[in-house]
């Protein structure tokens, strides 16, 4: 129910009349010097005479029980016990989510990592800090030359960019730490892809931040969440392969694309290759397709 | 070390009574627009008000003069976050013993228009920043209300 038909509800109740609500809406405007505008005070209207959206929901901050959180069986990745010292440790395919603020860059503490920094994020159900690592190149024991990776850097030179944005982190490192909490890192071959510009004061219209499995964009309710068997971090890339991650991005990054546009973007796949990955993300509810185009919900 | 710790601790408790001085101003300044509000539910609380979904924290500036529109007001870069849906910016001067809230500002306006200082960066006056932070010239912020407004249409529809 939205505010307006709430009041509605109010003033069939109470024997209130349109008269009462324009006078009370510009009562409130002019309280405020005039700054508010019809729709803002009708909101403040509704609130105080007890409207309530169904759209909050509390987010508990889970710090490092990232796992049990999540349920295991929604993790794309693996985990195993290390039998030198009998903790968990593995590696996560994808994370997908939102962050919500970036710490100061911190000096590292051993000779595998020379910065890091922690970014705070939320998939909406769970709030927990992934540690993005600076990683300088070595040579392993094997021989082999591991590359170098800054993501701390990375992270620090976009922080202004990176706040209420959703991001994809692949190759995420998730370990026990002595306290027996799960933590998240990156390392030497993780990466950070932006996904989404989040469209804010001055920009018209917002475009509320995207979370992966609830393309409406708004958080869940408890209720819904209850009902989901599982949370929506790496749900995009749950039963796909790189075709269907890459085409997912493309639609998400150039909303309103045909079928066409996909298949002259990525000419090493098949058209029915392409129509197939199309049909999935439609059934996964992801994307809708609207006159010809597709578009991301 | 003791002097050391004891001076950290005063200057914590003065920089609690300076914020909680500006929440009791910025509190007289919704009741006195007759705005409902709900306060933070205890200390440790990231946002200092509530109105409806629209969480709100507010920052004191202490000064010894009143705010120029050049001035810059400033966020640690750590507390920026997208929990808080609005910044509000409390003066306090403290020769005059006088507050003003000088603007407001959504974590995205602060990060787009204002600057990331690095830690150890100097200011003048030979001031180091002990954090990353964010600073925002004043007239780069907006009236609290037409934020909230905006607040409240991104969230629950309106025109914008």
């Amino acid at each position: 129910m939205d505010s307006k038909e709430f009041l509605k509800n109010y003033m069939a109740n109470n024997n209130k009349d349109e008269k009462w609500l324009a006078d009370k809406i510009q009562h409130k405007k002019d309280k405020v010097g005039g700054l508010l505008s019809d729709e803002g005070a009708t909101h403040l209207i509704a609130g105080e005479l007890g409207w309530q959206i169904d759209q909050t929901q509390e987010v508990y901050f889970v710090d490092g029980r990232y796992l049990t959180a999540l349920g295991d069986e929604n993790l794309i990745g693996w985990i195993v016990e290390n039998p030198t010292n009998g903790k968990r440790q593995g590696r996560i395919d994808t994370v997908i989510t939102k962050v919500i603020s970036v710490g100061d860059a911190q000096p590292g503490k051993s000779q595998y990592t020379s910065a890091s920094t922690g970014v705070k994020v939320t998939d909406g159900k769970v709030q927990t800090w992934i540690n993005f690592q600076d990683k300088p190149q070595f040579v392993s024991k094997k021989n082999n030359i591991i590359p170098g990776n800054l993501l701390s850097t990375e992270v620090q030179m976009i922080r202004s960019n990176l706040i209420g944005r959703t991001i994809e982190i692949r190759n995420v490192d998730i370990w026990e730490s002595n306290n027996g909490t799960l933590q998240l890192s990156t390392n030497n071959f993780s990466k950070l892809i932006v996904l989404k510009d989040i469209k804010e004061k001055g920009e018209g219209q917002p475009s509320p931040t995207t979370i992966s499995g609830y393309g409406n964009g708004v958080f869940p309710t408890q209720t819904e969440l209850d009902k989901t068997p599982s949370v929506n971090v790496g749900t995009i890339c749950s039963n796909t392969d790189d075709v269907h991650t890459t085409i997912y991005n493309f639609v998400f990054m150039n909303n309103g694309v045909t079928i066409d546009n996909i298949c002259d973007m990525f000419p090493d796949y098949d058209r029915e290759q392409i129509n197939d990955v199309v049909e999935d993300l439609i059934n996964s509810g992801e994307v809708y397709v609207d006159n010809g185009t597709i578009r991301v919900l | 070390m003791t002097q050391e710790l004891k001076s950290i601790f005063s200057q914590r408790a003065l920089a609690e009574e300076y914020g909680e001085n500006g929440e009791l101003y910025f509190s007289n300044y919704l009741s006195r627009w007759e705005i409902d509000y709900k306060p933070k539910p205890n200390k440790t609380s990231k946002w200092d008000f509530r109105i409806m979904d629209v969480y709100i924290d507010v920052k004191t500036l202490v000064n010894n003069y009143n705010p120029q529109k050049d001035y810059y007001a400033n966020v640690s870069a750590l507390q920026l976050s997208a929990d808080i849906d609005i910044y509000a910016f409390v003066f306090y001067n403290a020769i005059k013993d006088n507050m003003i809230l000088v603007g407001a500002a959504t974590p995205y306006t602060i990060t787009q228009k204002g600057i990331l200082k690095r830690r150890g960066e100097l200011e003048r006056g030979d001031f180091v920043y002990q954090c990353d932070t964010y600073i925002i010239q004043i007239a780069d912020l907006e009236h609290f209300v037409s934020v909230l407004d905006w607040c409240l249409c991104s969230k629950y529809g309106g025109v914008l």
